[in-house]
């Protein structure tokens, strides 16, 4: 915390270099807590946003020291009023909520939720350990698009937003073409900045750092307006399945067709993960969310049947098992913007994931919202 | 895009409920057979390069459900494939009209360029087979499919089957292999085959 201030007081001192204050300040709210980067960079947004309607570089400069003191104030106030669940995480101590309700008092099911997703989503690539890569793509976003960013967004907002198959395209050409310029840019410095490109793996987390840093900068202006846009487009898809989801949140377990070893199974930290989904903004969330309970459905599987006697074939999961435990987990879900959230996350998530491993498990989750679409009893 | 992972290539697997979808696609991947010693395992996608053509294939290889009442469902997951491996179990013969069922889907459905092929599953159970490998074999040669009998509890021919995906798929452009290798029962011609013909006729007139 001690940094922090020192650093603040350094942005109200010094005014020489407005993005380097600014990547300086993301550099270390995102080194001291990676959970409130959601929060971070709807501060950044914010900047954009204001910058924009700015046209003096003075006037940018002083906008921008203020907007960084005001970041630190509110990453201050989340950090100093928030139960240490995150810290807790962060240093690879328990999450248990029971421990943590103990220690600190009542915690939210989303202050629970989150670092459980955190977790879970090591299987992305997002771990701690690339923090550096995210710092690097920061800093190339804003010292080489940040006007293009922002003339980007101007013109959207003048034009008035309406979201059709034109408007969606726009916007995800723009991330997919930002995606493309940051990374050449990132190849051609690669030894500079000591970043690793060499492996699949490695470029695939540098294509995940740049996804997540541009839908949270371009998206974040039309959020509400591409949501609401959503809601009205789906609207009779979406209470077709709330009324089949209330039917078939009364049945049993035994009717979803899920093999037999399975059904004494309790898949609540499934449910609770895909609950999160509620919490979710951007959609490398919604992705993230869906993974992490699909991976949670085998963790839990796992887990639970580890120590019962072994049946030939009874630790394998067939395709018919898997989706169906999804529309069993579904139908627990308290969402009633499930629809919205499927077609929000394919019109603008990235598609490169699609053909992942990703994309398998957002098929998964289409196909369960399309089966109790149609059947209103299994 | 010009980077992140090579593209790989999307297969999905499709057939009748319990004809050994998921075992094929684990015993490609990891050379495995589901036993006791394993910890769970299940659908979902698997990925695996080979070297074909002097190039890397990469496959996503994509389980489905098989149950009836998924059916409906299944375009969802067959979208962008670049190939269909079509499972049937050789002791089951309503898993082989079930196949049939998902050939036309997929000749009606698929891309272009599908690959298509037809795999009779559980080779090693030869004494309970009820779907004569002849049978099979003259409806994959009718329909243009690769056709193959597997087993993936003992991984006979499931290597090949890959192999022989991967020479067929457009992207690869592989060289078409000048005689196609019937020891597995191979009969596919490949449609890169005939449209490389329809070109040369093209460049002709």
């Amino acid at each position: 915390m001690k940094i922090k201030i020192k650093n603040q007081n350094q942005n109200q001192n010094q005014n020489q270099n407005q993005n380097q204050n600014q990547n300086q300040n993301q550099n270390q709210n995102q080194n001291q807590n990676q959970n409130q980067n959601q929060n971070q960079n709807q501060n950044q947004n914010q900047n954009i946003n204001q910058n924009k309607n700015q046209n003096q570089n003075n006037r940018n400069r002083n906008q921008f020291q203020n907007e960084n003191v005001k970041n630190e104030n509110n990453l201050n106030n989340i950090t100093n009023n928030s139960p240490p669940i995150l810290f807790s995480f962060l240093s690879n101590q328990s999450y248990d909520k029971k421990t943590l309700t103990q220690n600190y008092g009542k915690i939210s099911e989303a202050e629970f939720l989150l670092p459980c997703t955190m977790k879970l989503s090591k299987f992305r690539g997002l771990t701690f350990s690339d923090i550096h890569n995210e710092n690097k793509i920061i800093q190339f976003i804003y010292s080489t698009k940040k006007e293009e960013i922002q003339e980007f967004i101007r013109n959207l907002k003048k034009k008035g937003i309406q979201i059709d198959n034109l408007q969606t395209n726009l916007i995800r050409t723009k991330i997919d073409k930002l995606k493309e310029d940051i990374y050449l840019k990132i190849q051609q410095n690669v030894n500079r900045e000591r970043l690793n490109l060499q492996t699949d793996e490695e470029r695939q987390r540098i294509n995940y750092c740049i996804e997540e840093q541009l839908e949270k900068i371009i998206i974040t202006p039309f959020y509400k307006t591409i949501i609401s846009s959503i809601t009205s487009r789906v609207k009779k898809e979406e209470e077709e399945i709330q009324k089949n989801l209330k039917n078939l949140s009364k049945q049993k377990i035994e009717h979803f067709g899920i093999s037999k070893h399975l059904n004494n199974i309790d898949w609540t930290i499934p449910i609770k993960i895909i609950n999160g989904i509620s919490i979710c903004k951007y959609p490398f969330e919604l992705l993230n969310i869906i993974i992490n309970t699909s991976f949670s459905i085998y963790e839990t599987i796992e887990r639970q049947i580890r120590n019962r006697p072994k049946i030939l074939n009874q630790q394998l999961i067939a395709g018919d098992d898997f989706l169906s435990i999804f529309v069993f987990i579904l139908t627990k879900t308290h969402s009633d913007s499930l629809k919205t959230f499927e077609d929000y996350l394919i019109n603008y998530g990235d598609p490169l994931e699609l053909s992942t491993e990703s994309g398998y498990y957002l098929t998964t989750f289409c196909s369960a919202l399309e089966f109790i679409k149609i059947n209103p009893n299994i | 895009m010009t980077f992140v992972t090579p593209n790989a290539s999307k297969i999905v697997i499709l057939g009748d409920s319990g004809v050994g979808k998921t075992s094929l696609a684990l015993r490609f991947t990891h050379n495995e057979f589901h036993d006791l010693e394993l910890s769970t395992v299940g659908a979902k996608c698997f990925t695996k390069s080979v070297h074909v053509a002097d190039k890397d294939v990469h496959f996503s290889i994509w389980d489905t459900a098989g149950q009836e009442r998924f059916q409906s469902l299944a375009p969802i997951y067959y979208r962008n494939s670049r190939a269909a491996i079509i499972v049937y179990d050789i002791t089951q013969k309503k898993s082989f009209h079930e196949a049939e069922r998902w050939v036309d889907e997929m000749k009606r459905h698929g891309d272009e360029d599908l690959v298509i092929a037809l795999i009779g599953n559980k080779s090693d159970l030869n004494e309970y087979r009820e779907v004569k490998m002849k049978v099979a074999q003259e409806y994959a040669l009718k329909n243009n499919l690769i056709f193959l009998e597997t087993s993936a509890k003992t991984g006979e021919h499931v290597e090949d089957l890959f192999m022989k995906i991967a020479e067929m798929l457009p992207s690869v452009h592989a060289k078409i292999p000048e005689n196609l290798d019937h020891n597995f029962g191979i009969v596919s011609i490949s449609k890169l085959e005939e449209k490389e013909k329809r070109k040369e006729k093209k460049n002709c007139c």
